[in-house]
C-alpha cells in the first residue's frame, strides 16, 4: 500500500467501493472519483507540465480504471493501482508524442526558463503570491528538464511521498536503482536552479 | 564534488569516500539509510565542509518541492468524467453484463459447435431418420385425403367412395 503525505481514506471503504463498482454501482465508482482525482491530477501534472494535458491525462486514467475494473484484485490497494494507470497513461502520452515528433517538452520549457529567470528578477516578485507562482514555475520547468525515468522517482517521492520500496514496485527496479535515480535527479534540479535561478539558490 | 579532496580525508578520519557520500546524501536525507549507515554519515558530516554544502543544496531543492502548490484540477472534473462514463455505458454493456459475454459467450459457442457437429456425424454414421409407425400412418391419411381432393364432384359415387376408403386401409 503507498504512503502518502495527506490522509488516506479507509482502505476498508475502498474495498467496499471498488466490489460495489465492480457489481456495476457508478455511484461508488463516482466516489472513489471524489476521493483521489486531486492526487492523481497532481501526480500526473507534476510529470507532464501542462494544466490540460494533466486533467486529459486524469480523465483517461479514470476512465481506464473503469473500464478494467472487474480485473481489479484486492491484493495491492485501489490507490496504488490507479496510481499505476496513471503513470502508465502518462508514458503511453509521451511516447505518443515522441513518435509523432511534437516539439519536446525540454526545449521549450527550457526557453521559458529563461524568461521566467528574468521576470524572477523583477522588484514585484518579492510579492507573496507572485513568489509563490514563481517557485512553482522554477519547480516544473526543472522537472520538465529531467529525463523520464528521474522524472517519476522524484515525483513518486516528493509529491506522493512514496518510500523506496514503493517507488520500486511501481517502476518494477530495485531499491538500489530507485536511490541512484533520486540522487541523480536532485543533482540535476539542483544544477539547473544554480544556472537559471542563481541568485535565488546561492546558500 | 566527486572530484573534489574531502576536508575529512586531510584530517586523519576514515570516512566514507566522497563519492559515496554524494550517493548517500541523498538516501540520508529521505531517513532511506540504515541506522549504522546514517550514524557513519552523521559523524562524517561533522568533519567535512563539502558534503554538510552538498547536504544543504540537496534539502533547498526539497524544501522547493515542500513549497511546490500544484495548481488545482479543472472545474467540475468528475462531472466531466461522469459525462463520459454515461457517454461509454449508451455503447456499452455494464461491467457485470461484459464479464458475463466474456466468460459465457465462447462457453456457448462451444457447446453448440459439439452439438452441431455430434448431429452432423451421427446423419452421416446412421444414415436418415428410419420412419415411425405413426409418421408412416399419418403420412398415409394426408395422401388419402389428398387424393381424395382431387376426386371431382361427380365421380364421387358411393362406391367410388367406398373403392378409395378400402384402398386406403388396405394399405
Amino acid at each position: 500500500m503507498l504512503s502518502q503525505k495527506s490522509s488516506k481514506p479507509s482502505e476498508i471503504e475502498d474495498c467496499e467501493l471498488v466490489a460495489r463498482a465492480q457489481g456495476g454501482d457508478r455511484g461508488a465508482f463516482s466516489e472513489l472519483v471524489r476521493r483521489y482525482h486531486e492526487r492523481v491530477f497532481n501526480t500526473v501534472y507534476a510529470l507532464v507540465g501542462d494544466l490540460d494535458d494533466a486533467d486529459d491525462l486524469a480523465q483517461e486514467a479514470f476512465l481506464k480504471a473503469y473500464r478494467s475494473l472487474h480485473r481489479f484484485q484486492s491484493k495491492s490497494s485501489f490507490y496504488t493501482w490507479l496510481y499505476r494507470i496513471s503513470i502508465n497513461t502518462c508514458l503511453d502520452w509521451m511516447k505518443c508524442r515522441n513518435r509523432r515528433g511534437d516539439v519536446s517538452l525540454e526545449r521549450g520549457q527550457w526557453q521559458k526558463a529563461d524568461e521566467t529567470s528574468r521576470a524572477f528578477r523583477r522588484p514585484e516578485a518579492s510579492d507573496g503570491r507572485v513568489l509563490r507562482r514563481e517557485l512553482r514555475t522554477m519547480l516544473e520547468q526543472s522537472l520538465s528538464a529531467l529525463p523520464l525515468e528521474f522524472r517519476i522517482a522524484v515525483v513518486m517521492r516528493e509529491i506522493d511521498g512514496l518510500s523506496y520500496e514503493e517507488i520500486g514496485r511501481v517502476m518494477g527496479c530495485s531499491v538500489g536503482t530507485v536511490k541512484s535515480r533520486l540522487f541523480r535527479a536532485r543533482t540535476q534540479i539542483r544544477r539547473f536552479l544554480e544556472s537559471h535561478y542563481q541568485e535565488w539558490f546561492a546558500v | 564534488m566527486t572530484d573534489r579532496s574531502c576536508d575529512a580525508h586531510t584530517e586523519g578520519v576514515n570516512p566514507m569516500s566522497c563519492r559515496c557520500n554524494s550517493r548517500a546524501l541523498s538516501a540520508y536525507l529521505d531517513g532511506a539509510l540504515s541506522a549504522r549507515k546514517a550514524e557513519a554519515l552523521a559523524r562524517h558530516l561533522r568533519v567535512c565542509s563539502r558534503c554538510r554544502e552538498e547536504l544543504a543544496a540537496l534539502t533547498r531543492v526539497r524544501d522547493l518541492f515542500e513549497a511546490w502548490e500544484p495548481a488545482p484540477p479543472r472545474a467540475h472534473f468528475a462531472h466531466r468524467l461522469n459525462l463520459r462514463l454515461d457517454r461509454e455505458a449508451g455503447i456499452a454493456l455494464p461491467i457485470w453484463l461484459q464479464w458475463a459475454a466474456r466468460r459465457l459467450v465462447p462457453l456457448a459457442v462451444a457447446a453448440a459447435t459439439v452439438v452441431a457437429v455430434t448431429y452432423l456425424l451421427n446423419r452421416a454414421v446412421l444414415g436418415p431418420e428410419p420412419v415411425t409407425v405413426d409418421a408412416y400412418l399419418n403420412r398415409s391419411l394426408d395422401q388419402d385425403m389428398q387424393e381424395m381432393a382431387t376426386v371431382s364432384e361427380a365421380d364421387l359415387s358411393k362406391d367410388r367412395v367406398l373403392d378409395l376408403v378400402l384402398a386406403g386401409g388396405g394399405r
